[in-house]
């Protein structure tokens, strides 16, 4: 007995190290092209159901199993997709006309119910999902969505779809809305199968359909979805869209955080990791060479002045402080030019946007600056101190930091940063009215239209407007837009409307995104698209 | 004819960083079958070092044995291989410690512990070792034995634990048991019931039994012969007797005044004035001199030899032979 | 024996109770919206709210929704995460990978911490003691996290031995590298106590007395001075499970193990009291049974416990 406690250790050791040299070693080898697995990064979805998949890692995966009815052009002008046309008279009435010829992966044909059961459910308030607010245009969204807690819904679907004959709908809204077929560019926008659901009449999906998607898309699931770790797809052979794939499928590999993407990326082990983190950059430059890409994404970062705070009330205040803000260099040492300057209300991938509306009131000039600011009462009219609130779960602090310093140095007055747990309760409190300064927010659109910036962030009844901007000559421009004739028409009105905001400054612009990403030595044409989804049509095997 | 057990001329070090403590200084004795040796001395005398470098479980570092040899039945057990030595541990010479609570592994139980060596030794199985070790605590007068087989140390008293020490002791049939303060943490009935048993096992077993104390009350009874330990060095030897009567060193002649006795009632007891030398320092000549009564110039440089003094008497004084006749 | 195991079971259930009940207070108390929370930065419209808040019972008193919750755990129905999914499902999935990180990370500590710690206690002051002494301190003193990043970049990105991230299809080889930075903190603090114990008892006096038994040092080492420094090793150890599997978060975030780390990270971030709540209430069992067994071990181990 006691001989063998001794050399207890001494197996166990040797096991572990056979275990390990049966571990390692085993990176992928050179497929042929047609039968390479792309794998790509992605954190946890939040749900695989498309009208409540509202977050972008969910999204990556929806696009390899669905296709959406509008793609973009290049100049983010909406194009069909899974449609054969998308028409209207009014922007009020919009007819929607399937092609003909596809199919789900269960086998069962795209219809036009397809779209309606899918939208009806996601607009019915009981289901609770994340897109539900993607279909308040929609007529008939309110009888099924009660505010009053304890009501109960009057309607199980939406008045305002109708068919028309297996392939194509109607659909009709409250009031006109130009944008809407950029819209239908949305994941909340997808098609269902019938056999997504347990109860049609009464909207009900099965909770077990999420695990295994069926969608219309180039990719099909293999297996279920497993839960942080992995969502496999294989390329669906019937697929009935334009372009197809070039690869056997795509792993989308499950991570809890990005710098695990990374290392596994190094390590031969991932093959697209979609977003490099901040802290991996330099290295990746250097790491992966021309592996390293960037691409325009729709963030956009600002800094909101609370109308609620006295502090900000003056709009020369904000014109100084945001000419006493460096953008350049913040970037260029903060974010090692992974963002870019923004100087604009909206972001430079939508229709309708132009460079430097904010002129003068952007650009970055200390000596006026301090002299725009000590005109208007200088510290003494922020009570001496200025604070930027931000969450601190987001990675903020080193370029709020960096602000806080330029704005100490430019107009000589405190300024400290105001570290919020999370971006919800910084919401909160705005909600409150709680001072707490300055606030940072971030801002994605949902598809390309002036309107996804403009509405929600600076409207009186934005969703999004939590800093109190309330101007009834914007909103009047904005809603005007919405119900235009055309594109060119709305475009020319929210400009108008952007060009309020540009008097008004109820919030700094600050910067960009760019998606930094990066990619293996097995696949080539790596190109991702404005939702921070790689472009999985064009996706190929490296040359050897 | 060699002796069974016999110390030439032993010297051991303990070299640590503060120094080279001198702890044996030249020490030669010896012990035969059937006889009982006493080593007496106060502490850091030496005496528990010697049972120590004869048992071969000295800390190696700090000590060192410089020089000298130990015989047993006329081999010098310090040339052996460490094997060999380890091969006489137990069988030929087996020791009985002083505190028996700490002495013992607490986690065993006592009947694990006394069949252990005839395990490990002799290769008997668990159920007859057991058997022995029931034997054996039997022999110690252990009451109700086998039903206290799978009791721990701690679940004994101070006597039956030394009872227990004893029993474990005698397991491979030692030739020399030396016991090092058997008694010592032991309160003064239960040392004498301890002293009488070793000497019955003594007697029982002809064995030669080495009785490490620095108690001249509890010797008396049970040695045969004494020898005297002062600075690392045996300063008189004697048979029990002979010692008592006339003892031939100062130290020894002091140490039997301060103990009480009846016959000498209303004296005031004499005490050894001083403290035992700093072994890393021992002083020149005789290491006594600065505490002896008797001290001449010549104490102070010159080392006294041991001589004998009588038969089978040895004493290391410059005035020995005064001693022993009462004129210094 | 059997009155003090049925007294630690009352004991080990009043305390589950009422450390459920702080847990659930304390998430209570620091929620704000969860639904927020949920949502993330967009916003969430009013029916959406509506519909949500009823489903979790989220408008309604404290003591209600401890009430809901603790009614659900008894009846074995742990309900579904703010996230949607059914919690019990996400507590089949990540505990055993949890831990599995967990005892291994344990096995690798009390292996080479014993064995290390026995060696340098036998050697002290040699090349190999002062060499892990050195180590000791290193890893006392960084943090968890950096050790973790290093030994990734290293062994795995660099010298390719292991994969940086968890891979299902290894088996168990995929939790080695983790359960190494999540172990090394216990191995180096074992391997002292270890070393530290062995040296004292390797001076005791029952050593003396085994030696002069005439048994091999090597007995002696293996038998009578293991056993004995193994006790305040095997309390330390075994209490550190415990500990680890809260440890095994940071590792589990670094290595990407779908473990009880991230679910409990995420649940914080959400503000998801039942999940947060189930997932504490387990580490608190694992606690309290993992020290009831030390206990136990203990007694097994020390007879002067057992009989005292």
């Amino acid at each position: 007995m006691t001989k063998s406690r001794l050399t207890t250790p001494g197996l166990l050791l040797a096991a572990i190290a056979v275990t390990l040299l049966a571990g390692c070693g085993k990176k992928p080898g050179a497929a042929a092209p047609q039968d390479l697995v792309v794998s790509i990064g992605i954190g946890e979805p939040k749900s695989l159901i498309p009208s409540s998949t509202t977050e972008t890692e969910g999204a990556k995966v929806m696009d390899a199993l669905f296709t959406s009815l509008v793609d973009y052009d290049k100049d983010m002008r909406p194009v069909d997709l899974a449609a054969e046309s998308i028409t209207t008279q009014d922007n009020k009435v919009w007819v929607i006309k399937l092609l003909p010829g596809w199919t789900f992966h269960n086998g069962e044909p795209v219809i036009a119910d397809s779209y309606i059961n899918a939208w009806n459910a996601g607009a019915w308030g009981p289901n609770a999902h994340d897109g539900n607010n993607f279909f308040v245009k929609i007529a008939g969204y309110d009888a099924m969505n009660p505010t009053r807690k304890g009501a109960t819904p009057t309607a199980k679907k939406l008045t305002g779809l109708r068919k028309l004959d297996d392939l194509s709908f109607e659909v009709t809204l409250t009031s006109p809305y130009v944008n809407f077929k950029s819209m239908l560019g949305y994941t909340a926008f997808l098609p269902l199968p019938a056999a997504a659901f347990t109860d049609l009449a009464n909207n009900q999906i099965d909770p077990a359909f999420q695990d295994a998607p069926i969608g219309q898309g180039p990719f099909r699931m293999q297996g279920k979805w497993q839960h942080d770790q992995l969502i496999q797809t294989v390329r669906y052979e019937k697929y009935a869209g334009a372009g197809k794939p070039h690869v056997a499928g795509v792993d989308f590999k499950i991570y809890q955080t990005q710098t695990t993407q990374y290392q596994d990326l190094l390590a031969g082990q991932l093959d697209i990791v979609p977003q490099i983190p901040l802290e991996n950059l330099s290295g990746a430059i250097a790491d992966l060479g021309a592996r390293y890409k960037t691409s325009p994404a729709s963030t956009i970062q600002i800094l909101a002045f609370p109308t609620f705070d006295p502090r900000f009330s003056k709009v020369e205040i904000r014109r100084a402080i945001s000419k006493a803000i460096d953008r350049d260099e913040i970037i260029q040492k903060i974010f090692l030019t992974s963002q870019a300057p923004l100087r604009s209300f909206v972001s430079p991938l939508v229709p309708g946007y132009r460079p430097n509306t904010c002129g003068e009131a952007c650009v970055f000039n200390p000596q006026k600056a301090r002299a725009l600011f000590n005109a208007a009462g200088g510290p003494a009219a922020v009570k001496g101190r200025i604070e930027i609130a931000y969450n601190v779960d987001g990675g903020h602090k080193p370029w709020v930091d960096a602000t806080c310093n330029q704005l100490r140095t430019n107009l000589g007055v405190e300024c400290l940063g105001n570290p919020q747990p999370k971006f919800a309760e910084m919401l909160t409190k705005a909600e409150h009215k709680e001072p707490m300064g300055m606030f940072r927010m971030g801002w994605v659109f949902d598809y390309p239209a002036m309107e996804n910036y403009l509405w929600p962030l600076y409207s009186t009844h934005g969703s999004s407007n939590y800093y109190g901007y309330s101007n009834p000559q914007f909103d009047h421009l904005v809603e005007a837009g919405d119900q235009a004739a055309t594109p060119e028409a709305a475009t020319a009105l929210y400009q108008q409307a952007e060009d309020l905001l540009v008097r008004d400054v109820p919030v700094l612009p600050l910067r960009y995104a760019l998606n930094s990403f990066g990619h293996s030595t097995r696949v080539a044409n790596v190109e991702m698209d404005m939702f921070f989804r790689v472009k999985l049509l064009d996706l190929t095997a490296a040359p050897n | 004819m060699s002796h069974l057990l016999e110390l030439q001329d032993l010297h051991v070090d303990f070299r640590t960083r503060e120094g080279v403590a001198q702890v044996l200084n030249g020490v030669s004795c010896h012990v035969d079958a059937g006889e009982t040796l006493a080593i007496l001395g106060e502490s850091g005398s030496g005496k528990s070092v010697t049972a120590q470098a004869i048992m071969g479980i000295l800390d190696m570092p700090p000590a060192v044995v410089r020089s000298g040899r130990i015989l047993y039945q006329g081999q010098d057990i310090l040339a052996m291989s460490e094997n060999a030595r380890r091969e006489l541990r137990g069988t030929q010479i087996a020791m009985v410690f002083q505190d028996a609570l700490s002495a013992l592994n607490p986690v065993f139980t006592v009947g694990w512990q006394i069949s252990e060596a005839l395990r490990v030794r002799q290769g008997m199985d668990r159920g007859a070792a057991l058997e022995r070790a029931v034997e054996l605590m039997e022999r110690v007068k252990i009451p109700a034995a086998r039903a206290r087989l799978q009791d721990y140390p701690h679940q004994f008293s101070g006597g039956m634990r030394q009872r227990v020490m004893i029993a474990m002791a005698l397991a491979l049939h030692p030739k020399v048991l030396i016991a090092d303060e058997p008694t010592t943490a032991l309160d003064v009935t239960v040392q004498a019931q301890i002293m009488d048993l070793l000497a019955e096992l003594k007697q029982q077993l002809g064995m030669a039994l080495i009785l490490i104390t620095h108690d001249l009350g509890v010797v008396a009874s049970v040695a045969d012969r004494i020898a005297v330990m002062y600075a690392g060095r045996i300063v008189e030897q004697s048979d029990v007797y002979e010692l008592y009567r006339r003892p031939a060193y100062p130290y020894t002649r002091a140490l039997l005044e301060s103990i009480p006795r009846l016959d000498r009632g209303g004296e005031p007891l004499k005490v050894i004035r001083g403290l035992p030398p700093n072994l890393q320092r021992i002083p020149p000549g005789c290491p006594f001199h600065p505490r002896c009564p008797i001290e001449q110039p010549r104490c102070r440089e010159l080392l006294p030899p041991e001589v004998a003094v009588g038969p089978q008497r040895l004493s290391a004084c410059h005035r020995a032979q005064e001693v022993l006749n009462g004129t210094a | 024996m059997t009155a003090y195991l049925i007294r630690r079971l009352l004991q080990m259930m009043l305390t589950f109770v009422g450390a459920t009940f702080i847990v659930y207070a304390l998430m209570f108390s620091i929620a704000s919206d969860p639904l927020q929370a949920l949502a993330g930065d967009k916003p969430l419209n009013p029916s959406q709210r509506a519909q949500l808040t009823a489903q979790y019972h989220l408008d309604e008193p404290f003591i209600k929704q401890y009430g809901y919750y603790m009614k659900g755990l008894v009846t074995g129905k742990f309900g579904r995460a703010i996230s949607g999914r059914q919690i019990a499902d996400v507590m089949a999935e990540a505990w055993p990978r949890t831990l599995q990180l967990g005892l291994i990370a344990l096995l690798i500590a009390i292996v080479l911490g014993i064995s290390g710690g026995v060696y340098a206690g036998l050697r002290r002051g040699g090349a190999f003691d002062q060499t892990s002494l050195a180590l000791t301190l290193v890893v006392i003193g960084t943090p968890i996290f950096v050790i973790g990043t290093v030994f990734q970049s290293v062994f795995a990105v660099e010298l390719g031995w292991f994969r940086p991230s968890y891979a299902p299809e290894l088996g168990i080889a995929t939790y080695i590298l983790p359960a190494i930075v999540l172990g090394l903190l216990s191995l180096a603090t074992g391997m002292r106590l270890t070393r530290t114990s062995v040296a004292e008892n390797l001076r005791s006096d029952y050593v003396r007395t085994a030696s002069s038994k005439g048994l091999t040092r090597r007995r002696i080492v293996a038998v009578h001075v293991l056993r004995n420094s193994l006790i305040p090793v095997v309390t330390f150890l075994g209490t550190e499970l415990g500990g680890l599997m809260s440890g095994a978060m940071v590792t589990e975030g670094i290595f990407n193990i779908p473990g009880i780390g991230g679910r409990l990270f995420q649940g914080i971030r959400l503000e998801d009291g039942p999940l947060v709540v189930t997932i504490v209430s387990l580490l608190i069992l694992i606690y309290l049974v993992t020290s009831l067994l030390v206990d136990l071990l203990y007694a097994v181990l020390d007879p002067r416990i057992r009989h005292g």
